[in-house]
């Protein structure tokens, strides 16, 4: 029998794309815990950072360095005006949560299919050579993957500056806890929705621009890190905005482990097994339970 | 029970929309009798959407050419797009039977081994003359009424084996990264089957799901094997984009190959798609409609396939009437068999009796973002 391979690429790309789709899954718990909407909407935005990456970088022709902050401001810019223009109007009628999902789901569907059709369903690259990189743990990890992960790491330690230092994250973080309390000392919820929409579609916008860098734009290529975002989430929990984060990580190494030593025709038995074993024994998530003002007590 | 009366304005209002739904069934009924229309699959999924444009596009283009002269016997030709989602047969059959009783297509142009294989009997039943790309073999046993214009599974691996065997001597294994459905996994041993004909041994072999978040996993994997060349089996061009940069980064140079799945633009814009690979496509020669030939740079190989399968239509169309029999699925493809070798406006095929065809394919490589013809073999050759 044939020894499997060195567990250390598979670890190593596992934690890589763990921490991938750990941005879109920490932007999609902001939006669930404190808006309390599922929102599949941020695909929309992934989409706007991607696409105007392109645009700035083969249309205007700016480096690469110089169209990040344009398009993360583009990204921002898009989460909050579909807070402003479409989700808005919904909470304030009190829709049920179903209604809310399904409007999400149509903005983000509607974006990709007005993208395939207005402008092209092809792929196009910003950067179509082999991306520098280093070997690390046995495998090559290039710089799309590095960048991935320490915007994974910094967007964390962001979140949790921007809501425990700052006024605005301070309503974030009271509106999550409770809404009807940070009513009564009046916070603005309004407000605070609208804050939530900005850093969630910064770090989706983040997150959009490594991801793309590697494999391309296209208007499908926001699907797989929303839907993993939501197993993430399903797997680590909601009780703060880390957990999400270690759910992210456990399902992008269940995803590589899978295929260490089974073929790979198993990986996403495995991977979705084990959101659905985490689902029948703990359905609050891994490491759900706790709420965020007593994780900061 | 009480009873609410109608108020004049609601009655005016109902009364507008039974006039509305009498005119409107007129109207359809009228375009019914005046069009042919013509069934063309279509998806907006990640892998299908892409080749599925260049099939409208290509369809566009005879039909504009056709209902310019006149139509069919005085009948337009009108597509009608059939969704099969995301290769999914059951959304196929609902958009099928949709178009078979609501649009009465004359005929279809589909791809996908499950989409076609589950639904063969459906198309069979409603007597469709239908013509399916890029599917595995088993699709022409499940309909009497199809004729497979691309078996990729047979015929492309071994076009890709012999191609290898010429310009690769040195390639002596090879490794299959496929889709992990009926097509894909037919792929996989198809091209174990060629290649190894050509002494080429298959040391590896992994699936990915439709549509994978990465491939680093499976390829990290087959390299192990290190194998001389790698085949890709996955559905459409951005799984094979994503194969060929991820084998690169993870430091392979071998020969990467595949077959129409890589002739979409995804592929002709990837830098890194421009050394040791090449795909084994439909061929648009030189006296090929200029549009055929220019729409096929812009959308790719799937749009000689959407003009051809219009065009065989309307020729089949006319020439089962003037023979005097009715313009039915069996009709249709009972005459393309008889006639069995057809000149169409881009290549020359040969319409078997059992629903194969045998027809000319052409090996590409990438250059400067746009496909580069190697090599042509005609449907002589590969017959």
């Amino acid at each position: 029998m044939t020894p499997p391979p060195s567990i250390l690429p598979f670890l190593a790309n596992g934690l890589s794309l763990g921490l991938s789709i750990s941005l879109v899954a920490l932007a999609m718990a902001l939006i669930w815990r404190t808006v309390g909407i599922i929102d599949f909407g941020l695909g929309a935005v992934y989409l706007a950072a991607a696409y105007a990456t392109l645009f700035l970088t083969k249309g205007v022709g700016l480096p690469l360095a110089a169209a990040i902050p344009g398009a993360l401001i583009i990204g921002t810019a898009t989460a909050i005006l579909l807070y402003w223009a479409v989700y808005r109007g919904f909470i304030r009628r009190g829709s049920p949560l179903f209604v809310t999902v399904l409007v999400s789901i149509s903005v983000f569907m509607a974006t990709q299919n007005l993208i395939s059709a207005a402008i092209s369903p092809q792929k196009f690259y910003f950067i179509d050579t082999i991306l520098p990189g280093i070997t690390v743990l046995g495998t090559r990890l290039n710089v799309a993957q590095l960048a991935k992960m320490g915007v994974s790491l910094t967007a964390l330690a962001g979140v949790a500056f921007f809501c425990l230092r700052t006024g605005p994250g301070a309503t974030i973080l009271a509106v999550a806890d409770n809404k009807r309390l940070a009513q009564g000392v009046g916070v603005n919820v309004d407000r605070a929705y609208g804050w939530t929409y900005g850093l969630a579609g910064l770090v989706v916008s983040a997150a959009a621009i490594p991801d793309v860098a590697e494999s391309g734009v296209d208007p499908f290529v926001a699907i797989n890190p929303v839907f993993l975002a939501l197993a993430a989430i399903i797997i680590g929990g909601l009780g703060s905005f880390r957990n999400p984060v270690l759910g992210a990580v456990l399902l992008g190494l269940a995803f590589h482990l899978a295929v260490w030593v089974l073929p790979a025709s198993w990986q996403e038995v495995i991977a979705y097994g084990f959101v659905l074993a985490v689902l029948v024994a703990r359905p609050q998530g891994l490491f759900g339970g706790l709420n965020i003002v007593r994780e900061r007590a | 029970m009480t009873t609410q009366r109608i108020r004049p304005w609601g009655r005016a209002a109902l009364a507008a929309l039974a006039t509305f739904a009498v005119l409107a069934m007129g109207i359809g009924s009228a375009r019914a009798a005046d069009d042919l229309p013509l069934g063309i699959c279509q998806s907006t999924a990640q892998g299908p959407a892409k080749f599925s444009t260049a099939l409208w596009k290509g369809a566009e283009i005879a039909i504009n050419e056709i209902n310019a002269q006149g139509g069919v016997n005085g009948r337009k030709l009108k597509p009608v797009p059939v969704d099969v989602g995301n290769n999914d047969p059951a959304q196929a059959r609902l958009s099928l039977n949709k178009a078979i009783d609501v649009d009465k297509i004359a005929s279809l142009v589909c791809w996908g081994t499950n989409v076609m294989v589950q639904n063969g009997p459906l198309i069979d039943e409603a007597d469709i003359a239908s013509f399916t790309m890029s599917s595995g073999t088993g699709v022409v046993k499940a309909s009497k009424l199809t004729q497979q214009l691309e078996a990729v599974t047979t015929l492309y691996c071994k076009v890709s084996a012999a191609q290898i065997k010429a310009k690769y001597p040195a390639v002596k294994t090879f490794a299959v990264l496929y889709v992990n459905y009926e097509f894909g996994i037919e792929l996989r041993d198809k091209c174990e089957e060629e290649f190894g004909k050509v002494g080429i041994k298959l040391v590896a072999s992994e699936g990915h799901p439709n549509a994978p978040p990465d491939l680093r996993a499976q390829l990290t994997k087959l390299l192990e094997a290190k194998p001389d060349a790698i085949y890709l089996g996955p559905i459409g061009g951005g799984t094979v984009a994503l194969g060929i940069r991820t084998a690169r980064e993870l430091g392979y140079t071998g020969l990467l190959t595949t077959y129409g799945a890589g002739d979409t633009p995804d592929i002709y814009n990837l830098k890194l798609a421009e050394g040791n690979f090449f795909f084994v496509s439909n061929e648009v020669p030189a006296t090929a409609p200029e549009a055929v030939k220019t729409a096929t740079a812009e959308y790719g190989g799937y749009t000689p396939a959407g003009y051809e399968f219009v065009w065989l239509t309307a020729k089949l169309i006319r020439d089962t009437t003037k023979d005097g029999q009715p313009v039915s699925g069996k009709a249709l493809i009972a005459k393309l068999r008889q006639e069995r070798d057809i000149q169409t406006p881009v290549n020359r095929y040969v319409f078997k009796e059992d629903g194969n065809t045998a027809r000319p394919l052409a090996i590409f490589t990438i250059e400067n973002g746009a496909r580069k013809l190697e090599r042509i073999l005609s449907a002589k050759e590969l017959e």
